[in-house]
């Protein structure tokens, strides 16, 4: 549960805070993978698969681009197939059309990167997404945990009947927030199965980007994209990826990837994830009131 | 519920005293002992008696050991005998008896002045590791608690037993400890007999027994005799003082965190008593005026309170009644509480002067909430508990001096509530509550202490343990384990109310054995199977106060431990200090893991997430003790090891645990310096503790995410661990009635800040930078300074 989480990083952030050096270790290098980076929506906007080699974990710089690939996504319905074209090195795009009718709901989708020799193949679901009714704004006093300034939410009621999965990332002046891992997942309208068909609880629904509330004059967006149960537990894992240090660490392990090599033994194992989403997207510019 | 072992038992038990009676030509000396001060009980007095044969030709010796309730017996033939009673702390006395009749005989002895006053070295002294029969057992009085140096100048039972050898800890401020290789909730720990399933304040700063009301800890790492089972690594016996039956006392303290009383007195002289004591940390208090308007209602306390009352009926017959409350609250916009209850009822009763009863009625309840939000908007409510009913009866027959039986059964019901859960949605609620599971676990037991001849002593036993996962409830029927992946359900279904679900049971042999190869030498040997059947759900470094425990049920088998253990045992120098060096192996089967990324709160599906691991651990531990003279400590080493495999993880081969410290030593020292000074340090050091590093960084969305591609599972070790802590002591001047003293300590000395762990992040100024980072839990001396006070 990411809320006991994040009380227990914050407790414990008080009792040791400021007892946190970088150091130099030196780590084992291991074999380099396919790193698989396909998160696709709904959203008429350009829609990006970026291929990349990891790295060694302690260098710097950007990956290595994988170039020369050949990326699709299937409709696997109709069978109809949506070409990406590499824009520039290791990143394959395409501009998406009226009425291509690609990101369906209730559609699957598959995958396929041809590399070489080697194929690989990833399917995702298209789920239903609830839309937002409405963004409120509040001018909010400091606290311990949060700046002075204004925290926005958004309303919302999640769908009624199956258990859905949510992912929440906010924009600010139509950047996103994230710099480092910081978004939210829901299972239906709260952390875990049961609050079907509610309204998205307040830590869910508060969007404010971290802990630099949205000042005068920002713009402030929310976007609530369906995911399904796997992608769901990707993001999860890869959210406590990121506050899993201290006291109460669990034990680190890899997060898991839906990209399948066709053949056994490719050059490059492929690590990653893709996903298809539908995506309720909402913006408000911050006025004083 | 079968209700023949009991009923066995009794039977067994009215036959033996029938039959202790009997014994011919034979009387017994029996009796109490007690503090001359308090008048309360003394345990673990050595009582020794010789006969005094007018020219006689041959000596005739026995030897027992007063039991937790200050009782003794031993049964000689008729003669003169000298009887001498000594303990540590107290001034040894002899007396003389002549034996024609069965003999009561209850004493009391004087307490020393201080724990320097030379004891004639030509007395038996108290019980030591030669002629003690137990091995990898380690006494600590409260006495010796009080003056090791403390963090922030508390006193604390937890982390003074972690100066132990065998006994390690993840890191600092983590509430569990380990002991000889095994995990956190295979110790089991008793306050008055009653488990405590958390034993941690501030989560795990400090531990929730309060020091002026503990008498004396006692941990068992191994050679633990069948009276005992329900897990499987050690035992960690807290028992609480009883309270002067003489005069009303007050004892208390001003610390940085806590501030503490206890009060205890006779409720009628010598016969009944009461001890009351009560903690409170104050930092929320001591914060409040200088804290912003919008923090005054932030929460951040936690407390104990304990209480126990005793009552002498009569010769036969002792009543006790004791219990804690123990409670942590957090909170600001949330609330985050946990806390412990126990209750213990006791009843000790005399069938006849040798056979001895207790029966114990238990109650034992941990529980943590959290809460958002508001009741009238939204909100989320989440608490769980486990609940513990036990009603132990325990027999003790001192058959004859060569051999002492002991006998009983326990019986456990518990009650699991994972989870119970509110998602409020204004006029709108959902229950997302888990199921409740429950349970019961009992047992009988029988042992013997045997001596044979002056050299060879043994102690054997045997527990039969058994265990019902019951209903009402929810079964979960998985297809088989794929390695570290969820196992699929096949089914669901729901039983009914007292219908098993899943039925265990084992046979666990105890067994001890000291050889005595001279007064000042013993080799000791001991096996032991145990067996736990309920665990701890935790898949964190530190044990957290979220951390759940389950029953065994049909998805999680009991774990049990095979552990043989040798050890050799010598006094040096008058027997001021004691030596021993132990070997141990141990094998565990059944330990829990967990897949990789499992949700271990509020998952239904949990147990198709748990992996059974098997567990091998092994080690030396060397200890030396000085008791007496101005100059007092020990010195403790441990090397050891400590692993367990597991399918899917780690490729499937053997790994370290997160807590295994290859060495450890420990040294501790308390030095007098006249009458009113007294300067204490201990020095720790421990190897680093097993980490997994990753090799390699994916960039998916933006993010640099840490990745293994070997799959391998703790293949680093963080740096070690060490540190100095000092404290001096000054009491006052003495008073009449007023007695008090100023502690000065200094925690971390030099000032090094100890790795609890090393992790991978971002940069947060340069998202393409990644970063190993180092987490001290502790960077800095810590110094303190307490007043303590008492009339």
């Amino acid at each position: 549960m990411r809320a006991v989480g994040f009380a227990l990083t914050l407790l414990t952030g008080l009792l040791c805070g400021g007892c946190e050096d970088v150091i130099s270790v030196k780590l084992d290098e291991g074999e380099p993978l396919l790193v698989v980076d396909a998160f696709l929506n709904n959203v008429r906007r350009v829609q990006t698969v970026r291929l990349t080699q990891s790295l060694p974990y302690l260098t710097t710089g950007e990956a290595p681009a994988v170039t020369g690939a050949r990326v699709s996504v299937v409709d696997v319905q109709t069978g109809w197939e949506y070409f990406f074209r590499e824009v520039e090195a290791g990143t394959y795009q395409r501009r998406p059309q009226r009425n291509d009718g690609f990101a369906e709901v209730g559609k699957e989708y598959e995958l396929r990167i041809q590399l070489g020799q080697d194929q690989y193949r990833a399917r995702s679901r298209v789920n239903p997404v609830p839309r937002i009714d409405t963004l409120v704004y509040d001018y909010e006093e400091k606290t311990p945990f949060q700046k002075a300034g204004y925290q926005a939410y958004f309303i919302a009621f999640d769908l009624e009947g199956q258990t859905d999965y949510y992912f929440i990332r906010s924009y600010r002046n139509g950047i996103l927030r994230s710099r480092n891992i910081d978004f939210q997942v829901s299972v239906d309208a709260a952390y875990g199965e049961g609050a079907d068909g509610l309204q998205f609880i307040e830590p869910l629904a508060d969007f404010t980007p971290g802990d630099d509330p949205y000042r005068l004059g920002d713009s402030a967006s929310v976007e609530l994209a369906s995911i399904d149960k796997h992608t769901y537990g990707f993001l999860s894992q890869l959210m406590d990826l990121s506050t899993n240090a201290g006291l109460f660490a669990t034990p680190p392990a890899n997060l898991p990837t839906n990209i399948e090599s066709l053949f056994p033994d490719p050059q490059l194992k492929p690590a990653g994830w893709f996903a298809v989403s539908a995506v309720s997207a909402a913006g408000i510019r911050i006025e004083a009131k | 519920m079968k209700r023949w072992p009991l009923l066995l038992l009794l039977s067994a038990s009215t036959l033996a005293g029938a039959r202790a009676q009997q014994a011919e030509g034979k009387f017994t000396l029996s009796g109490y002992l007690r503090d001359g001060a308090s008048g309360e009980v003394l345990s673990g007095v050595y009582v020794w008696a010789e006969s005094r044969a007018a020219g006689g030709d041959s000596t005739r010796r026995a030897a027992t050991l007063s039991n937790h309730y200050g009782f003794y017996s031993l049964t000689l033939p008729p003669g003169a005998y000298r009887v001498r009673l000594s303990s540590m702390g107290y001034l040894s006395t002899t007396f003389d008896v002549k034996l024609e009749e069965n003999h009561r005989m209850d004493h009391e002895l004087q307490a020393t002045a201080t724990m320097l006053e030379e004891v004639t070295v030509s007395d038996p002294a108290g019980p030591d590791g030669v002629r003690d029969l137990s091995m990898s057992t380690n006494i600590l009085s409260i006495r010796e608690i009080k003056s090791i140096p403390a963090l922030l100048g508390e006193i604390d039972i937890v982390r003074s037993i972690q100066l132990l050898p065998g006994v390690s800890t993840v890191g600092e401020g983590s509430g569990g400890f380990h002991v000889r290789g095994g995990a956190a909730d295979q110790n089991l720990v008793l306050l008055d007999e009653a488990p405590v399933y958390n034993t941690s304040h501030l989560f795990g700063f400090f531990s929730i027994f309060n020091p002026d009301a503990v008498k004396e800890v006692t941990l068992m790492k191994g050679g633990i005799p069948a009276r005992y089972g329900g897990r499987s690594a050690s035992l960690l016996d807290v028992r609480m003082s009883e309270g002067n039956y003489r005069k009303l006392r007050v004892e208390g303290g001003v610390g940085l965190v806590f501030s503490r009383l206890a009060v205890e007195g006779p409720l009628k002289r010598d016969t009944a008593s009461f001890l009351l004591a009560a903690r409170r940390s104050y930092v929320d208090l001591l914060a409040r005026p200088f804290l912003d308007s919008d923090l005054e209602d932030a929460l951040f306390n936690f407390y104990d309170l304990t209480a126990k009352a005793n009552y002498r009926v009569n010769k036969r017959n002792n009543v006790f009644v004791s219990g804690t409350l123990a409670k942590d609250n957090f909170g600001q916009n949330f609330t985050f509480n946990w806390g412990n209850r126990t209750l213990t009822a006791r009843w000790n009763h005399l069938f006849s002067d040798r056979l001895f009863m207790n029966l114990t009625g238990i109650y034992s309840n941990y529980n943590y909430e959290l809460r958002f939000g508001n009741e009238n908007a939204q909100s989320f409510n989440w608490d769980s508990r486990i609940v513990n009913f036990s009603l132990k009866p325990d027999f003790t027959l001192y058959l004859n001096t060569s051999n002492t039986l002991r006998f009983g059964a326990s019986a456990t019901w518990y009650k699991f509530e994972p989870g119970n859960g509110l998602v409020g949605n204004w006029d709108d609620s959902k229950n997302i509550s888990l199921p409740l599971k429950y349970a019961l676990e009992s047992g009988i037991y029988l042992e013997n202490e045997q001596r044979l001849g002056d050299a060879l002593e043994l102690q054997y036993g045997l527990r039969y343990s058994c265990f019902t996962y019951l209903g009402p409830g929810k079964v979960y029927l998985y297809h088989d384990t794929i390695p570290n992946a969820p196992r699929r359900l096949m089914r669901e279904y729901e039983v009914g109310r007292r219908e098993p679900i899943a039925r265990y049971d084992q046979l666990e042999p105890r067994i001890t054995l000291k050889m005595e190869l001279d007064s000042r030498n013993a080799i000791k040997l001991s096996y032991n199977r145990q067996a736990q059947y309920i665990h701890l759900v935790s898949n964190t470094a530190a044990t957290t106060p979220l951390d759940v425990w389950t029953p065994s049920t049909n998805n999680i088998q009991p774990q049990q431990s095979d552990q043989y253990a040798a050890g050799y045992f010598r006094n040096l120098g008058n027997s001021a200090l004691q030596a021993s060096v132990e070997f141990y192996y141990k094998d565990i089967r059944n330990q829990l893991d967990y897949i990789d990324n499992s949700e271990i709160i509020l998952n239904e599906y949990l147990e198709g997430e748990l992996l059974p691991a098997l567990g091998k651990a092994y080690g030396t531990e060397l200890f030396l003790a000085k008791n007496r003279g101005p100059v007092t400590g020990w010195l403790s080493y441990t090397l050891s090891r400590s692993m367990r495999r597991v399918e899917g993880i780690n490729n499937g081969a053997w790994f370290y645990n997160r807590y295994d410290r290859t060495h450890v030593l420990n040294a501790v020292l308390n030095v007098a310096l006249g009458k009113r000074w007294e300067l204490s340090g201990t020095w720790v050091y421990y190897s680093g503790t097993p980490a997994t590093f990753p090799t390699s960084r994916l960039e998916i969305q933006g993010w640099q995410v840490p990745h293994n591609t070997t799959g391998a599972r703790n293949n680093y070790r963080i740096g070690p661990y060490h540190r100095l802590d000092l404290s001096a002591t000054l009491k006052g001047r003495p008073r009449e009635k007023w007695s008090s003293s100023w502690v000065f300590s200094f925690y971390n000395v030099y000032h090094r800040r100890n790795p609890y762990s090393i992790f991978f992040r971002q940069n947060p100024d340069n998202p393409l930078q990644t970063q190993a980072v180092r987490l001290s839990v502790i960077g800095s001396i810590v110094p303190a300074v307490t007043y303590n006070f008492s009339f």
